[in-house]
């Protein structure tokens, strides 16, 4: 029997089921039938209960499969501690992974702001306080005037990772009001770092949580298995990452010569990266390499989190954790003119209605546009905390070799070309990479069901959108000519046997015509000093596969430069949607 | 998809239940069972801001005077100010007047904003108290109107309604705004212009009602009263009934309200508690007083106290809806006629609902952009 799976979502509330062929890797996957309705968990007097009864009309005689409950379904915690120090980031992490996708980090350190900081937390009700530090001052403060309010539970959980022997203040301020924990301290000595206990600390008090809520007894009664959508997210990234990593050793056609006669071999990166981009929330898991841990990020989107340019927003002096949206930087994705002022109100109005779907393709442009800018703003704040030593890399792109995007935006999107465009734009992979699309959010219920299936590329439902190639830098001054330069000689050999060799020049796109799952050696020889993965100048040579859209050149800037004449830039946008083929392409192996 | 169940926009009703937020850690000063007036203080919370004017005249030795710096937190009777006095022989102190934490230092206009600890949340309507929160506010219960709004800015207020007028233009603003409507709510029939909300402001007007606002005038708004007056926020509460834009009032807000001009109405724009906007839509309260209630006891029908809650559903012919497509936002219409798949320009196939909107004008919207305004199929229909 096929099995349903439940998602509560941060906007929709959503059934799905998934015809279990897939699982295996063996046959394609099907929805068999979705639903979805804007989520009553959130609104005044809803429940998720009523959301739920709403979407699993038609899945009465279904096996019930996983249920994963985002943000306001989830616990929530509140961590204290010293803003950047590992500590804090990597509680920070195990907060996010395990106890769902709510943290509010107080900077104890900042005395003069605190109380600022401390009204906002008081007024929403908690299930975890976390004590990165010892911060006597931040409990006693927080539980001033009454103090924070469980939100499930009968007390608060509370537990403390700092230094060890100096929770003694923290624990007589909260006294009786909270469960206090005393953990190993996460920092065992200077430099090594153990953040073990303090996630499976993390993981058993988000199980209590979620076991306790009232609202979710109903799906645990009905069968299904209640997690927060968080920890199926990570285990997701954890698992895909080192899927399409092949060491050049074992690629066919290119290790044993090449490395012979020692010249530059390449291999698609280890890293993984997973980007939900939904309604409010965009959210980021990304696992370095097999068996390697997968930071996460939330970036919240504000109903009026959008900015005009030379007056500001009308959050000015709110939330100074939500950075505002600049309308006139959406507007420049779109490929026609929309003034500023309506613009304006119609992002305004969606944001408010993150549930509207688009209807034509001037409404799918102008969220493809919003969808682009959210997209780069999550993927410059992303940072991965590594647990080793709790070190954070730099820009996380450059160990990515796989990114998978999925989330109500791209549900709503008419065809892969477009999710492509959305990838490309909002994510700039950089050097040689695949971009995925889990266009239906797939992979957390798998992943949680029995692990995340190999990624094999022929699944309709799970689709390789494209092998992208592109430089790890490049600046593009749209005032002068590109056409005589040269970026770099690129060489596909297909497994049959055929080669062909061409140029790609600055500030491009293009594509090469490798069929969905074909492998081809790839040599990309770069001019000058410019980087595709193999360090400045060297030569780029491995495996590619060919995914729906082939083989995709990018070479328009990283990051991607847009002319700043309007009439240039939408006739540049309009021709990068036509290559990657946005209006025509539709998506397959739906069965609704 | 199955669209979002709203439910009426408006209710007349009897025995209707409105729960006053005040936070955690507020004072609750109500008992369950007693009768409250709209000027009945319920209790004190957290979230109410005060301006304390300082005797700063020294221009920019000021800031060396003020010991506080914003963010940190005072209590009653602490010294905020210390200004050196007879030429340096003695110093005057003044003292903070309630606890809370500073919020701003406004030295251009010489005060401080003060986040108090405590602030009185008035009941705003007649009626009684259903039941008392702990640690979290006050149920009313009480006869009367609510009205559904689309967004709103600003703490809950209560004060007497203006008759509607038009402040879409700044040629309005000298007609329609002046002194005599400080503590009032006005009432705007449709947008409502940024040189509105400033003049707003400046005579201390307690709120706006409006049809909607772009977020242009919004933003300018906010940026010319924050110039003006050194707060980061807007001094009134300001609420918006059918989405960004210049959308008119919807003709039945602008009946029920023409019902409520020259009394007392409670603008509850709630708290935000971590959920989206979307589910936190503003209300406006009015019940009337002992005298109205007495003469229109006899006369009139009321409708059910909670008009009948259902489930999300599909519309059905006949449905009230409001429609949140992108293009088309904020406009109202009944469904008329059975849901039809159709394939659109994008390639998607999607379920359409043929829809008369108000003005007579007919089209089809996709059933997720709409919002249902009807209860269950056999509830009393009504917005």
């Amino acid at each position: 029997m096929t099995p349903v799976h439940l998602e509560i979502g941060n906007v929709l509330t959503r059934a799905m089921r998934v015809d279990a062929g897939g699982v295996d890797g063996t046959r394609a996957q099907a929805i068999v039938h979705e639903e979805s309705t804007p989520t009553t968990v959130y609104a005044q007097d809803g429940s998720a209960v009523a959301g739920c009864d709403a979407v699993l009309t038609a899945h009465r005689d279904a096996r019930p499969g996983v249920a994963l409950i985002h943000l306001n379904g989830a616990p929530r915690t509140a961590v204290m501690g010293l803003a950047g120090l590992p500590t804090t980031e990597l509680t920070i992490q195990g907060a996010l992974r395990q106890a769902g996708s709510s943290v509010v980090q107080v900077r104890s350190a900042d005395a003069a702001s605190l109380e600022a900081q401390l009204v906002g937390i008081r007024a929403l009700p908690l299930d975890v306080l976390a004590f990165a530090a010892p911060a006597p001052l931040t409990a006693e403060r927080l539980l001033a005037g009454g103090g924070v309010r469980p939100r499930v539970l009968p007390r608060l959980l509370a537990m403390y990772n700092g230094p060890a022997g100096e929770h003694g203040p923290i624990e007589a301020v909260l006294g009786d009001a909270v469960e206090f924990t005393v953990l190993p301290p996460l920092r065992k000595e200077a430099t090594v770092v153990d953040p073990g206990p303090t996630e499976q600390w993390l993981a058993a008090a988000a199980d209590r949580a979620v076991t306790t809520d009232p609202e979710l007894v109903r799906l645990r009664d009905a069968g299904f298995r209640v997690a927060p959508f968080a920890r199926a997210f990570t285990i997701a990234a954890e698992s895909i990452a080192g899927q399409l990593h092949e060491p050049p050793d074992q690629q066919p056609g290119v290790g044993a010569t090449d490395i012979g006669r020692n010249k530059a071999v390449a291999t698609l990166k280890p890293g993984a990266a997973l980007i939900d981009l939904g309604g409010r929330y965009t959210e980021m898991a990304a696992a370095l390499g097999p068996g390697r841990a997968a930071s996460r990020w939330v970036e919240d989107l504000n109903e009026l989190g959008l900015a005009l340019p030379g007056v500001g927003s009308a959050r000015r002096g709110a939330d100074e954790f939500i950075r505002e949206l600049d309308v006139d930087a959406i507007g420049r994705w779109l490929p026609f003119e929309w003034a500023t002022t309506g613009l304006a109100d119609a992002l305004a109005n969606y944001l408010r209605r993150p549930f509207a779907v688009p209807t034509n393709w001037r409404q799918v442009l102008t969220l493809l546009a919003l969808g682009r800018v959210r997209l780069q703003r999550a993927r410059s704040g992303f940072r991965i905390v590594q647990s080793g030593n709790g070190q954070v890399p730099g820009d996380w792109r450059h160990a990515t070799g796989t990114y998978i995007l999925s989330g109500g935006y791209t549900r709503n999107l008419p065809g892969p070309g477009l999710a492509l465009a959305l990838a490309l734009d909002g994510l700039e992979p950089l050097g040689v990479a695949e971009v995925w699309c889990d266009r239906f959010g797939l992979l957390p219920f798998l992943a949680l069901d029995g692990g995340a299936p190999p990624l094999s590329g022929t699944d309709p439902l799970l689709p390789r959108l494209a092998t992208v190639v592109s430089p790890n830098l490049l600046q593009i001054d749209w005032r002068k000519p590109h056409e005589d330069d040269l970026l770099a000689l690129v060489t596909v050999e297909r497994e049959g046997g055929s080669s062909t060799t061409f140029r790609i020049v600055p500030g491009g796109l293009m594509r090469f015509p490798l069929r969905p799952g074909e492998r081809a050696i790839l040599t990309v020889h770069p001019m000058r000093d410019n980087d595709f993965g193999a360090g400045p100048g060297k030569v780029w040579r491995g495996r590619v596969v060919g995914g729906l859209a082939g083989l995709v050149f990018d070479a328009r800037g990283r990051p991607v430069a847009l002319p700043a004449d309007a009439k240039v830039r939408q006739a540049k946008l309009l021709e990068w949607l036509d290559t990657l083929e946005a209006g025509r392409s539709r998506w397959d192996g739906e069965r609704r | 998809m199955i669209p979002r169940m709203l439910g009426p926009l408006t209710r007349r009703a009897t025995g209707i239940e409105g729960v006053r937020e005040l936070g955690g850690g507020c004072e609750i000063e109500v008992r369950q069972g007693e009768a409250v007036i709209p000027a009945t203080v319920l209790g004190r919370t957290k979230k109410g801001a005060r301006v304390v004017r300082l005797p700063l005249d020294e221009g920019e030795l000021a800031t060396t005077m003020v010991l506080k710096r914003a963010g940190e937190s005072v209590r009653r009777g602490e010294p905020l100010l210390r200004k050196p006095g007879f030429f340096g022989l003695s110093n005057t102190e003044y003292v903070c007047p309630v606890d809370g934490y500073i919020e701003e230092i406004l030295i251009p206009q010489r005060a401080v904003l003060i986040r108090e600890q405590t602030a009185d949340v008035r009941a705003g309507v007649w009626g009684t108290v259903a039941d008392v929160m702990p640690e979290r506010g006050v149920v009313l219960r009480f006869d009367g109107t609510v009205l559904r709004f689309f967004a709103g800015w600003g703490p809950p207020v209560a004060g007497t309604l203006t008759p509607g007028v038009d402040l879409f233009s700044p040629a309005d603003v000298s007609r329609f705004i002046g002194e005599e409507h400080r503590g009032k709510i006005l009432w705007a029939l449709s947008t409502v212009c940024a040189e509105a909300i400033v003049e707003a402001a400046r005579v201390e007007v307690a709120g706006i009602v409006a049809g909607s606002i772009g977020l242009t005038e919004l933003v300018r708004a906010t940026a010319e009263v924050t110039a003006k007056t050194g707060r980061a926020q807007l001094p009134l509460t300001l609420l918006i009934s059918d989405g960004f834009g210049s959308a008119a009032m919807s003709p039945d807000f602008r009946r029920h309200l023409s019902g409520a001009v020259g009394r007392d109405i409670y603008l509850d724009n709630p708290v935000s508690g971590g959920g989206p906007g979307w589910a936190l839509d503003p209300v406006v309260a009015f019940s009337p007083g002992p005298a109205e209630r007495a003469d229109a006891s006899a006369a009139r029908a009321d409708s059910p106290g909670v008009m009948a809650g259902s489930g999300p559903r599909l519309p059905v012919p006949g449905d009230l809806v409001r429609t949140i497509d992108l293009e088309m936002f904020g406009r109202h219409g009944t469904v008329s006629g059975p849901l039809i798949e159709r394939r659109l320009a994008t390639g998607v196939t999607l379920s359409v609902a043929p829809v008369t909107l108000d003005d007579g004008m007919v089209t089809e919207l996709a059933v997720a952009n709409l919002e249902l305004l009807s209860g269950a199929p056999d509830s009393p229909q009504g917005r």
